[in-house]
């Protein structure tokens, strides 16, 4: 009764748009702010957050290395859903990184903690309790639910 | 030796006063009534009078048959009434005494055993006067040494 | 953050089919090919009330089968524990399959297993182990439970809350001793359902081996039966039923003993007449009823078909069986009593048309404050009925009022002023039929009056004394009383005269009320208390002087006879609860022979202790009256703990009356009654014991000799 997650064929080299209320370019840096309603769309997924800072390199036409969202991020796919503080998505490694707060809603079963890394090449998706890896976390929690089929008896 | 009358002051002496603001709780049974009654003739206890403590009893009663002949027969009976009582503030429900007090009476069984039950019946009447005594006495003694705070 | 991680949040069950299961970890890992989420980090799961612990969690969301594992502990809605290495559960965590399992059962009992499986509720388990015993020593390291039972295959059904076994067998100490085909118990959290109880095995002189198993019948939570069948070597089997039930007004029992059998009976003369065959029953019963705040009923009934059939079957070693029906209105200020008495005795001296039946027996006292001088008047009304079936019937009613005023006057003195009246009416029939001269009365209608005027002063005095407080108390009583008829009454409930401490200061030294002591007398006596932590000591002594020369009619030997009468008292030491000695008297007042001492000691705790009373009754009584013998008697008993379990026990009763106390008994001054000594095994979930009776009589069909009683007591076997 799974079905299985839209991430697994993301393509991260889509086109990514970007709208939002206020763009700020600081072209020295190769950077550019985006603030207000902030909304970014890369195939069937979408990131919206209040503040976000996209950094491209400039070989040849714009291509865009990452992009960071602060101030409540979250990042839909068609199937699933996720909430956290800060973003940050490494067009690069295909990685999505959500750190504090982190909600994950995936059909019927929600899981929260303190850090989820989704990694689109593998398909895999990593929450622990986001303290940086290796140092025993402190209390740093994954809680969740999820369901499980009950046999009618 | 240092004696000195326990009920100093007589009858509105300070120990005999708080004697009688005891009022004596409910006691189970006919040896309850027994003791219940001898308790309050002995604390004086008035209606008019406010009630600061309450006096809470049980009882343990007990007849043993011993002096036994060879036919395993008992000649000799032995009824022991015991009683735990503590004294409880009234109003703020703190105890503030807790003892036991107790006697026993001895009786011979003779061949009538209507006459061995009514000389039991008699023995009970007579232990509850006895545990009453021991119980006033020693709320007496506690009042005479100030009690918790008077 | 606190450290303490909060449980998971309870799930809400979303729909019928599927069921929420909240989890808490360190990290979660979800990996998208193969659809499998992996959480780990002391991963805790809820579903439905079963909670788990694991180190980690794999849960396949295709096939919808969790595996937890590392330290797994699933703890049921029940509150059974189950530890195991691997654990792997669907159905919304209530299946579960473990290996290495062990359940540690709500209700104290322990089962341990290679494998498991629980479905739908039911836990079965195969070469499974279940013990009650503690499985450590107090100090933690393991150690052998004391028995327990292994099986191939062990089932624990909640419902029914019970454990069922097949293949099952016991190992006691660790040797495996029997099968127990097809057994099965309850799990001890339903509050004990029926079962088997501790079979009860003992060889005895009378009637051989005998072995009884109890079975107990819950049949409803107020109401429940005991049913044993004793099955003996030497004689028919006995069927023993016990029944017992609770209602709104209060709760009553009934018991049981019937069998058939051989038996020398003993008739009123005495004599053992040839041996009989015949249905041998003991009936037993009592109840107690409380109908509103005031009137309670009060029941209890005793018979047995024939006199030997108690101890034969030592079922119990009274003489004197009671049976009473009584209501009673008890109120702040009055109580009445109605009362029927009937008795059976079925010692060798008693005659069965002389037992008395009392019906009714009628007591009521009222009381009410004196508005005159302050004191309480206390009503009393009395009546009996003794009838007897070949002996003499007696009725008597009588009205009394007490007036007692207690004053404390200046100098700390307790006064007593006491009043006493009473008019009785006496009637009486076939008084030749009784034995005792004394007791008959004469025929016909009497009436009497009695009055009796006393004081009594005390003066409690307190001091501190050697570091203790000190109380001492004399005692003065005068008491009047005009010439009181007594011979020509009948004598039915003052029998049992006997002056001792408790009595000295009574109105009437007399029990009952068919005798009334007259003539005018004082009383004067001491009391001293000793009192220092730990340590409390009463002693107390009396004397009464008749002032009248009047003859008594206390017969010589009770101590009142004389116009000084015997000196009585009694002596208490307590040291903690270590040490309690009694001892009571009763002086001649000219020759000081102790005409009554009885001295009572108990030295130790709980565990081990010993105990001593000794009985020695010198009154020399007119043996025309045949009541108030003379005896002797020592009573020893002790028990010593030793090696934390075992502890051995011992008792014994010797008879030590011989001619110079009562020349009729022909004892011959050391004559043991019976002793019985005894060594059990007791830890936490087994009690062993074997006890060595020696009775030292023949009466009737009872003979002389040795009884051995085995016991052995599996506890907590979840009854």
């Amino acid at each position: 009764a799974s079905q299985t997650s839209a991430l697994k064929g993301h393509n991260s080299n889509a086109p990514v748009d970007v709208a939002a209320d206020r763009i700020e370019v600081q072209d020295r840096a190769d950077r550019a702010v985006f603030s207000g309603n902030v909304v970014v769309r890369q195939a069937e997924l979408t990131l919206t957050a209040p503040r976000l800072t996209v950094a491209y390199s400039n070989s040849g036409g714009i291509e865009i290395d990452r992009i960071d969202g602060s101030g409540g991020v979250t990042v839909k796919s068609p199937s699933e859903t996720a909430s956290g503080q800060f973003a940050i998505y490494d067009i690069e490694s295909r990685l999505i990184t959500l750190i504090g707060n982190v909600h994950l809603i995936r059909g019927d079963s929600n899981v929260n903690g303190g850090r989820l890394v989704i990694n689109l090449r593998d398909g895999t998706a990593v929450m622990d309790g986001g303290a940086p890896a290796g140092v025993k976390s402190q209390g740093g929690r994954v809680t969740g639910t999820f369901t499980v089929p009950q046999r009618r008896d | 030796c240092g004696l000195k009358p326990l009920y100093s002051g007589g009858s509105n002496g300070p120990v005999a006063q708080s004697l009688q603001s005891v009022s004596v709780a409910p006691i189970g049974g006919r040896g309850g009534w027994l003791v219940r009654t001898a308790l309050e003739d002995r604390l004086g206890t008035k209606d008019g009078v406010p009630h600061r403590y309450r006096l809470e009893v049980t009882l343990d009663d007990q007849i043993i048959g011993f002096g036994v002949r060879r036919d395993d027969a008992e000649t000799r009976e032995r009824r022991t009434l015991r009683a735990r009582y503590r004294l409880v503030e009234a109003d703020k429900g703190t105890v503030v005494l807790d003892a036991t007090a107790g006697s026993d009476a001895g009786i011979d069984v003779v061949s009538s055993e209507y006459a061995t039950v009514a000389a039991e019946q008699t023995a009970l009447e007579r232990l509850s006067n006895e545990v009453a005594d021991q119980i006033v006495a020693r709320l007496a003694q506690f009042a005479s040494r100030g009690g918790p705070e008077r | 953050q606190n450290e303490e991680i909060a449980g998971p949040p309870a799930p809400a069950a979303l729909g019928d089919d599927t069921q929420e299961v909240a989890f808490t970890a360190d990290v979660l890992a979800y990996d998208e090919n193969s659809d499998v989420v992996t959480v780990t980090g002391d991963v805790r799961m809820n579903s439905q009330g079963n909670r788990l612990r694991a180190d980690k969690v794999v849960w396949t969301r295709s096939s919808d089968e969790v595996r937890a594992e590392g330290n797994v502990r699933l703890v049921t809605p029940e509150g059974d524990v189950a530890y195991g290495d691997s654990v792997i559960l669907n159905n919304a965590m209530r299946d579960a399959v473990a290996d290495n399992l062990l359940v540690v059962l709500e209700g104290g009992g322990r089962l341990a297993a290679d494998r498991g499986e629980r479905k739908d509720g039911y836990t079965s388990l195969y070469r499974a182990a279940y013990t009650p015993c503690a499985v450590t020593h107090p100090d933690g390291c393991p150690k052998d439970p004391t028995w327990q039972i292994t099986a191939v295959r062990v089932v624990h059904d909640p419902f029914k809350k019970r454990i069922r076994y097949e293949g099952a067998g016991l190992s006691l100490f660790g040797t495996r001793i029997i099968a127990l085909p097809g057994l099965s118990h309850p799990d001890g959290s339903g509050g004990g359902g029926s079962g088997l109880l501790v079979p009860d095995v003992r060889f005895s002189q009378s009637n051989g081996l005998e072995v009884s198993t109890p079975y107990y019948l819950k049949i409803a939570p107020d109401k429940d039966a005991t049913i044993a069948p004793h099955v003996y070597t030497d004689v028919l089997p006995m069927i023993e039923g016990h029944y017992r039930q609770l209602t709104s007004l209060g709760a009553f029992q009934l018991g049981g003993y019937l069998t058939y059998g051989s038996r020398i009976p003993i008739d009123d003369s005495g004599l053992a007449i040839d041996k009989d065959k015949g249905i041998r029953a003991y009936l037993e019963g009592n109840g107690r009823f409380q109908l509103d705040r005031d009137w309670s009923v009060t029941a209890s009934g005793r018979y047995v078909t024939d006199r030997t059939f108690l101890r034969r079957y030592d079922i119990s070693r009274d003489t004197r069986l009671r049976s009473v029906v009584e209501v009673e209105r008890i109120r702040d200020d009055s109580y009445i009593s109605i009362a029927g008495w009937a008795f059976q005795g079925i010692r060798t001296i008693d005659n069965a048309g002389q037992q008395p039946i009392a019906l009714p027996a009628i007591d009521a006292r009222f009381r009410l404050a004196d508005p005159i001088w302050g004191g309480k008047i206390e009503l009393q009304a009395n009546s009996l009925a003794i009838l007897r079936t070949d002996g003499q019937d007696t009725q008597r009613a009588f009205a009394a009022a007490k007036w007692e005023r207690r004053r404390i006057v200046a100098g700390g003195q307790e006064l007593i002023l006491t009043g006493y009246a009473r008019g009785d009416i006496y009637h009486t029939g076939d008084v030749d039929l009784t034995g005792t001269a004394l007791y008959r009365g004469e025929r016909g209608w009497h009436a009497r009056g009695i009055g009796a005027v006393a004081a009594e002063i005390r003066w409690p005095l307190v001091g501190s004394f050697m570091g203790g407080t000190q109380r001492l108390t004399p005692r003065l009583q005068i008491v009047a009383s005009p010439p009181t008829e007594n011979l020509d009454i009948p004598n039915e409930d003052a029998r049992a005269v006997d002056l001792e401490d408790s009595n000295l200061f009574a109105l009437n030294r007399f029990p009952g009320y068919d005798r009334w002591e007259d003539g005018a007398r004082v009383t004067y006596g001491v009391d001293w208390g000793f009192d220092l932590p730990g340590v409390s000591t009463r002693t107390t002594i009396g004397q009464s002087y008749r002032l009248s020369e009047m003859e008594s009619i206390l017969p010589p030997g009770t101590g009142l006879s004389d116009r000084f009468s015997d000196f009585v008292g009694r002596t208490t030491v307590k040291v903690g609860h270590k040490v309690s000695f009694v001892h009571r008297f009763r002086l001649d007042k000219d020759s000081f022979e102790l005409r009554r001492n009885e001295i009572d000691a108990v030295v130790g705790g709980h565990q081990t202790y010993a105990t001593i009373g000794y009985l020695r009754l010198n009154r020399d009584i007119d043996p025309g009256i045949e009541d108030l013998r003379d005896r002797e008697e020592i009573r020893l008993g002790g028990r010593i703990r030793f090696a934390r379990y075992w502890s051995l026990f011992g008792s014994t009763v010797i008879d030590l009356t011989d001619a110079r106390e009562d020349p009729t008994s022909g004892a011959d001054g050391y004559e043991p009654v019976r002793h019985r000594i005894g060594l059990s095994y007791d830890d936490d979930c087994i009690e062993i014991g074997v006890t060595w009776r020696r009775d030292y009589d023949t009466t009737g069909d009872f003979r002389r000799g040795n009884t051995f009683l085995f016991r052995v007591a599996l506890k907590n076997l979840g009854r």
